[in-house]
């Protein structure tokens, strides 16, 4: 009898083992959550071979105006080394769009065309309730019947976000993300007032346009073939040279130096879609950046724009959320 | 050292302290209970007591306990505090393993039927203790005023809230008023730091001082009967066990922080509307059972299950008075646990494949 109980005990316990085991398919990554992998050395390069290792999570964009399409489904990965944390990011687009207000030679006059592609990260500086529960919608004020009046930005003194914005035409190209953080809106009258660029010393991109805003001020060295005219590479513009429909970029580029330049960027289009990569450290040192702290959960949410701005942006409508493995 | 003798005889003469300790740790303990590591489950379970209260108290000199900034202390202490992470990973995997210690040890004192009289006082303050174990965890999850905690606390007293006649007093109790708010929060914090650690102090020196008013129970088995009229001191032999036993399961906690740092949710949002709420593992399988019984009979089930299973417990060693202990020769006392066993480990798994 002795015998027979301790068999029995053992038998159940290890059916129930088993049962548990054998339950216990390959952990499923949580819904909306993207798992920063820990890697040798973060590189900025999109064809690393630590990305086949990296999860990937698939982000649904929704239009942020009601009536518009929705966008693409953008697929996000993340690694970091300690020091630094990259992200990768692809979504489809047909066109590639980098020519914002680029200046178009008709033979007499300039006039000004394009706009550009965009990837915007959204984080909340510090602990946030409200972005941990609603997610961009927390920093979505479009309660508005006029949507020109929608603005993005906290509504508490207290709350900030690090917004960062990949900008096809202005900043990719450069090698930088601009960084920018918000905080509540200045003026009322200005849906603009929230946003403030990081702290910079010098460099950014600049308007590239004469005194009285009807053309472009330079052309690049490289001529007009050049899709961008870089800090350094500008010369002054001879009209006379230009051939009917030339076109001319719109600003001259340059990496910010200081807190508004410390995301690192390179961004490829082809195929129709753009595959982007993006590296920052994980503390900047900067009072107007998200500090990652590997371990700690972060929430997040991402939009992408197609040769546009403004409102019509499509966003992941649910909270992201950055975790570490 | 002289001296220290010189000062040790002082206070004994004094307090009597001396000769207290001397009896306390040269107690005989038989031999077929110091080899015998089922029997370390007890003192295990005192050590990861202790573990908890030392923990606890290191996380209380930077714990904030308001709402505002209950989170925000929560999170400095787990990523920005040196060894922070530690102290509470180890708190966090603490309770449950004084949960499962809990448990295996009733369960051994169960099988072994060391329940029967004249034991029945130790069993009665064993089965308080395991409801003071899980009532810790009930009001513990709440302090880091995460979602997880928040949502978790304000269906947990809901649930309290649904039993017949008393609930909604009990659920206003609990919370402070209607809403989870501060009043919850200072009262599951002064109930989990003040009230709980008080009450299972008591009941912690009543179950020791009968376990060595009674001695230990009688073998059951030849082989433990061949060595009941053998004995060893208390100290070193059953400490150095403990003591083992309790390194090991510092270290595992140690382990479990490192490798998986204890979970913190958002912050709580008592505005959020999609949130889905779950209990800590060890209240899943009821969490599940009670969702096989709905309306009405949700109030009944969360009323009865919890009477009936502690109504059980503390009936027990009045209702089994028989001489026999040996479990294989008790199917049906033996039948009955292995069957509640089947039972929350199948509604655990439940809950958790949901």
């Amino acid at each position: 009898m002795k015998k027979r109980l301790i068999a029995s005990i053992i038998f159940v316990t290890l059916f129930f083992l088993l049962a548990a085991c054998s339950s216990t398919t390959p952990p499923k990554a949580e819904p909306n959550t993207l798992t920063v992998v820990n890697v040798d050395d973060a590189a900025l390069n999109a064809s690393a071979d630590f990305w086949t290792n990296a999860p990937k999570l698939e982000v649904s964009s929704q239009a942020a105006k009601e009536g518009n399409s929705a966008g693409p489904i953008i697929t996000l990965q993340a690694v970091h080394d300690g020091n630094n944390i990259v992200f990768r990011a692809e979504w489809a687009d047909a066109t590639k769009s980098v020519l914002k207000n680029s200046w178009t030679w008709d033979g007499s006059e300039f006039s000004k065309s394009g706009n550009e592609d965009r990837i915007m990260f959204l984080w909340p500086i510090g602990n946030n309730v409200e972005f941990s529960s609603q997610g961009c919608g927390a920093a979505c004020h479009n309660t508005s019947e006029n949507s020109d009046e929608w603005w993005m930005g906290s509504s508490s003194e207290d709350v900030r976000y690090d917004a960062w914005q990949w900008k096809a035409a202005r900043t990719n190209s450069a090698g930088y993300v601009d960084d920018k953080w918000w905080g509540t809106q200045e003026d009322p009258t200005d849906v603009e007032s929230a946003h403030h660029g990081d702290a910079k010393d010098s460099g950014g991109y600049a308007d590239n346009r004469n005194e009285d805003k009807t053309g472009p001020l330079f052309l690049s060295s490289k001529g007009t073939d050049a899709l961008f005219i870089y800090s350094g590479e500008e010369v002054e513009l001879d009209t006379a040279a230009l051939d009917i429909g030339a076109i001319i970029p719109g600003y001259v580029l340059s990496k910010p130096v200081g807190s508004r330049g410390d995301i690192e960027t390179v961004g490829t289009w082809s195929d129709g879609k753009w595959v982007v990569v993006i590296r920052r450290p994980l503390n900047t040192g900067h009072d107007d950046d998200v500090v990652y702290i590997p371990s700690k959960p972060i929430p997040f949410g991402v939009s992408v724009v197609d040769n546009g701005g403004g409102v019509d942006h499509t966003i992941s409508s649910e909270v992201l959320t950055l975790d570490w493995k | 050292m002289a001296k220290v003798s010189k000062f040790t005889k002082w206070l004994d003469e004094r307090t009597g302290i001396h000769s207290s300790i001397k009896e306390f740790i040269q107690y005989p303990v038989p031999l077929y209970v110091a080899k015998n590591w089922l029997y370390a489950l007890g003192g295990l379970t005192i050590i990861a007591g202790l573990l908890q209260g030392i923990t606890g108290l290191l996380l209380t000199f930077y714990y904030d306990p308001s709402s505002e900034g209950a989170y925000n202390s929560v999170d400095y202490i787990s990523y920005q505090l040196p060894l922070g992470w530690l102290v509470r990973g180890i708190h966090h995997y603490g309770a449950s393993a004084i949960i499962i210690l809990v448990v295996l040890h009733m369960l051994r004192t169960y099988f072994f039927s060391t329940y029967k009289r004249p034991r029945e006082i130790n069993w009665l303050t064993g089965v308080l203790m395991l409801f003071i174990t899980l009532f810790f965890g009930f009001t513990g999850y709440l302090l880091p005023w995460d979602q997880k905690g928040y949502w978790a606390t304000k269906v947990g007293t809901e649930i309290a809230g649904s039993v017949p006649l008393i609930g909604d007093w009990v659920m206003r109790f609990m919370r402070g008023g209607e809403i989870l708010g501060q009043a919850t929060l200072t009262r599951f914090y002064s109930t989990h730091i003040l009230i709980l650690p008080a009450v299972i102090g008591v009941l912690v020196a009543i179950h020791i001082y009968q376990l060595r008013f009674h001695g230990m129970a009688s073998p059951i088995t030849q082989k433990a009967k061949s060595m009941s009229k053998r004995y060893v001191p208390f100290f070193p032999n059953w400490v150095i066990k403990d003591v083992v036993l309790g390194l090991g399961l510092l270290a595992l906690l140690t382990y479990l922080s490192w490798a998986y740092r204890a979970p913190l949710e958002f912050p709580a949002d008592p505005t959020s509307s999609n949130y889905v709420p779950r209990p800590d593992w060890y209240f899943l399988f009821y969490f599940q059972i009670l969702k096989y019984f709905p309306g009405t009979w949700e109030a009944v089930a969360t009323a009865l299950i919890p009477l009936f299973i502690f109504g059980s417990l503390i009936l027990l060693p009045f209702v089994d008075k028989s001489d026999e202990r040996r479990p294989w020769r008790k199917p049906v006392t033996s039948g009955v646990a292995i069957f509640y066993i089947i039972i929350v480990i199948t509604f655990t798994l439940l809950a958790l494949s949901e």
